[in-house]
């Protein structure tokens, strides 16, 4: 393998403050670096939509930078570094942070340093936000931000494909204690208080994560981090409690909940949703990986292969597996007449994982790309990111070379019983107008003479 | 950084053999004409992944060519794109993805109007995977059957773009800035255009365009200069020389500069609120290569300086709660079209288009600070570097580069020359009201309502 002579990145951890945990990948083999920081919180149906406003909030000023327009001139002097907002769930976690992409000093013109102003900013955007006299979040940052995540939200119906996994979502997280997008009641019942209420435990007991790609030395990042930070995370550093988080799995329904409705779209949609007990703790996580390949992770999968290379049903049909609650979700998008004969070739496919009705060469092809795709991980500082950030918030010390090891020892039994734990819980149908609601454009034909 | 590769030159100097480096960026690539005609882009880098894109100069515009001494043809709408769909068809109906997928490669393709490009990573057995693109786009196998088949694929791709509505917008859009023109059509054609495409159809265009001397192949990822050409030495006999006629393309984009345009284009779609464009249309772009380069790199600074998320335009929007989220902006320039568009989704679109008047009126009253027209460079400077952290990001830059007749680099020369006068000319000449236009696709009455029942 030409490959092997570019060494593997291994990350190493570092307490720098009794509420701040660094975790550092070294590697000079990228031009932009990635850094973030996030406070891990027990999900909840009230944080998430908390959360969900507090922090564009957040993004759109700071006490040094109070208004949009100086933050992003900020951010572009720092050679357009890039700072966004993380909110999202793994687990029984909710992460809420800050992350950014910031350019290595060695390929800037001026050689300058970017990390310590990029560090100090975060520190800023998260701990100091704009506020009124009275120390009340600015209202007009909050009912602005809260009418672009409602408009966000409503202008999703413009987009059938959108809509139907967010309305899918909605319902397959019907009775669950988390899981549901946020809805625009939701927003709306938000007090700026709730939002000031989430911002005081970020600030006085939450502790925080600080994970880095890139090459700056963890000494020096280290030191950083002090000088940013140490002002907002002294308060109740004695009483720090590291909370401990895992997957969570969710029981299926005893009968599936089916639910059609319909749309203006040309194009309508199918979404499955399947749950399992197996999550990234499990014994079987990896033959789970391996099934969902199998199944609708690729070109080669059974759902691509069969729905649309044999039977032309559609332009693409895909799964995707989630192991931080157990989920499996097959979406395509097809033709309305023919919604019965997508959904009886999805079903198929799945029993005849079920049923171990695949070929040697199936499962290896499969397990080939699954594995490639670990590699491919490796070549990026997001992917990077998303998989050890993952995987250190759930407690799995676990490198991509041991992960891509795993998977090789799958086997066929092993598969056969991860295709067994998918229960169908949920099926959505939006269902679109079809070839009816679809004008053909007459063209006019040009003179290119 | 540059020594960490193998010397990119050996003995083996093929003709019209570069080597183009970057020592800011510690990057370097070589280009070269292989003896079968296929030109050649490789950037060796220190990669898990190898990138590769085989490009053939056909895309949607070639609807009409002509072929040696036979009279040129029109062919259906959307016939470079149902054949790179086809191409991927092995003669026994199966794809070739499975080939692919045994190495733990994987493959892509996509069209646009100028070209045709088959795609690749590979983070294992990078040379089977090159031969193995080479080969299966170089040597077609169509049938009656695997034609047919096709079609219902692509019927739902067209559905699912026509479903996009702001493919809806942009086609409006480019209807106010060139009637007539071939940008104004999709790529993939109608589900009527494309019923009429048969094996022959294919075979005919796939004869006339895929050809070594009308494609490009570029590499990035651990490969040297040496593996290549072995590589290309061993395949490109097989499947090389080809029978028939070169196809010459009968299509010319450019001359729809100057024509009249509407300054003014609304329709109704599915939306919940309005989605509109805003778009100058460049007469005045280059047509040479590197002068349409180095001016491109000077509207995307002044791009940047107008309308960035940082600037006066976009915040007076926010502050006046005329945008949502949707937001983006920026300039198209190639040989055929040059506009520069702003975007976004808004409940008040005509007042969005009369802060664009006032912004650049203040704009040309006040003059930009040599400390705006630095920090916009900066954002340019630190944009294009991103791009070489991916192998395939690199890759498609060598394919937009080569397409472009330009070096890959020569974008960060001209971004480290810029002067503020030459911004402060290209706004003058820049930006009149006479070539700019307001597009917006406004939502339709219930086009929001949607209807259902669930059982449990």
């Amino acid at each position: 393998m030409q490959a092997a002579r570019i060494p593997h990145i291994v990350p190493v951890s570092y307490d720098v403050m009794p509420r701040l945990r660094l975790t550092v990948c070294p590697t000079d083999r990228f031009k932009i670096g990635t850094l973030s920081i996030y406070a891990l919180l027990p999900d909840s149906p009230h944080i998430a939509p908390t959360a969900t406003a507090l922090l564009p909030v957040l993004r759109r000023g700071c006490e040094r930078y109070p208004s949009q327009e100086l933050l992003n001139r900020r951010l572009d002097d720092l050679y357009a570094t890039d700072c966004h907002t993380a909110n999202t769930v793994v687990g029984n976690a909710r992460c809420i942070g800050l992350i950014s992409e910031v350019a290595e000093s060695r390929f800037l013109p001026d050689g300058v340093q970017l990390l310590p102003d990029v560090i100090a900013l975060m520190a800023q955007l998260l701990f100091c936000p704009v506020t009124e006299r009275d120390g009340a979040l600015s209202m007009r940052y909050v009912e602005s931000e809260r009418k672009k995540l409602i408009d966000a939200i409503e202008s999703l119906v413009s987009y059938p494909a959108a809509y139907a996994m967010r309305r899918f979502r909605t319902l397959f997280a019907q009775g669950k204690e988390s899981g549901a997008p946020v809805t625009v009641e939701q927003l709306q019942a938000l007090r700026e208080q709730d939002l000031r209420e989430l911002l005081q435990v970020l600030r006085h007991t939450a502790c925080f994560h600080v994970f880095y790609i890139g090459q700056t030395p963890p000494t020096q990042l280290t030191d950083m981090l002090r000088q940013s930070f140490q002002p907002y995370l002294s308060i109740n550093a004695e009483q720090a409690v590291w909370p401990s988080f895992a997957p969570q799995p969710q029981s299926p329904r005893t009968r599936p909940l089916v639910v059609n409705e319909q749309s203006e779209a040309g194009q309508s949609h199918l979404i499955l949703g399947y749950r399992t007990h197996i999550t990234l703790t499990s014994p079987d996580f990896y033959a789970m990986m391996l099934c969902n390949e199998l199944l609708g992770g690729s070109p080669v999968s059974r759902l691509f292969r069969y729905l649309r290379e044999e039977r032309s049903l559609c332009y693409s049909c895909q799964s995707e597996y989630s192991w931080a609650r157990g989920e499996l979700i097959v979406s395509c998008g097809i033709d309305r007449e023919r919604r019965r004969e997508s959904e009886e070739a999805i079903l198929s496919q799945l029993a005849a994982l079920q049923r171990g009705d695949f070929s040697d060469e199936e499962m290896e092809a499969a397990r080939s790309l699954l594995v490639s795709s670990y590699t491919q991980l490796t070549d990026s500082t997001r992917a990077l990111h998303a998989y050890y950030q993952a995987r250190q918030i759930v407690g799995v010390q676990e490198t991509v070379e041991t992960c891509r090891a795993h998977i090789q020892n799958v086997t066929r039994e092993q598969l056969i019983r991860a295709a067994q734990s998918l229960i169908c819980d949920t099926v959505y149908f939006l269902e679109g107008g079809g070839s009816d609601a679809l004008a053909e454009e007459e063209w006019e034909d040009t003179d290119d003479e | 950084m540059m020594n960490k590769h193998e010397p990119l030159v050996s003995p083996y100097v093929l003709p019209h053999e570069t080597v183009y480096p970057c020592e800011r960026l510690g990057e370097q690539y070589i280009r070269l004409v292989h003896p079968s005609g296929l030109t050649v882009l490789l950037c060796p880098k220190q990669m898990h992944t190898l990138s590769a894109a085989l490009v053939v100069r056909y895309g949607a515009r070639d609807g009409r060519f002509a072929c040696g001494d036979r009279a040129a043809h029109r062919y259906p709408e959307g016939v470079a794109h149902y054949l790179e769909h086809q191409t991927f068809t092995r003669e026994d109906g199966a794809s070739v993805d499975g080939a692919f997928a045994a190495l733990g490669v994987d493959v892509n393709a996509w069209t646009n109007y100028e070209k045709t490009a088959y795609i690749l990573n590979a983070p294992t057995h990078a040379e089977q995977a090159l031969e193995l693109l080479l080969r299966f786009v170089l040597t077609p196998a169509f049938t009656e059957a695997s034609v047919e088949k096709e079609r219902g694929i692509i019927e739902q791709e067209i559905r699912m773009i026509e479903d996009d509505p702001w493919e809806a917008l942009h086609r409006q859009t480019m209807r106010c800035l060139y009637p007539h023109h071939y940008i104004t059509r999709g790529v993939c054609g109608s589900v009527r255009s494309i019923a009429s495409i048969t094996p022959k159809t294919l075979y005919d265009c796939h004869g006339a365009f895929y050809r070594p001397e009308n494609m490009y192949l570029c590499v990035c990822g651990d490969m040297t200069r040496e593996r290549l050409v072995k590589i290309l030495d061993g395949v490109m006999p097989t499947i090389c020389p080809r029978s028939g006629d070169a196809a010459r393309s009968c299509v010319s984009g450019a001359y729809h500069h100057r024509m009249p345009m509407r300054a003014l284009c609304r329709s109704y779609g599915n939306v919940s609120k309005p989605i509109f464009s805003i778009v100058w249309r460049d007469d005045t772009a280059p047509c040479e290569p590197f002068a349409r380069e180095a001016y491109a790199a000077r509207m995307d600074v002044l791009s940047e300086l107008l309308f960035s998320r940082a600037g006066a335009f976009y915040n007076r929007l926010l502050e006046k709660e005329l945008i949502t989220n949707a937001y983006s902006y920026g300039a198209t320039i190639t040989e055929d079209v040059a506009y520069h568009e702003i975007s976004g989704e808004s409940d008040d679109p005509e007042a969005v288009y009369r802060l664009y008047w006032e912004t650049l009126q203040q704009a040309r009253r006040e003059h930009f600070t040599a400390v705006d027209f630095e920090r916009n460079r900066r954002v340019c400077y630190a944009t294009f570097i991103a791009d070489f952290d991916d192998t395939e990001e690199i890759a498609d830059l060598l394919v937009a580069a080569e397409g472009d007749g330009v070096g890959a680099f020569d974008r960060l020369a001209v971004i480290d020359t810029l002067t503020l006068s030459e911004i402060d000319a290209l706004f003058d000449a820049s930006f009149d009201r006479k070539h700019t236009a307001l597009s917006v696709l406004l939502p339709q009455e219930h086009s929001a309502m949607i209807k259902g029942d669930t059982t449990l």
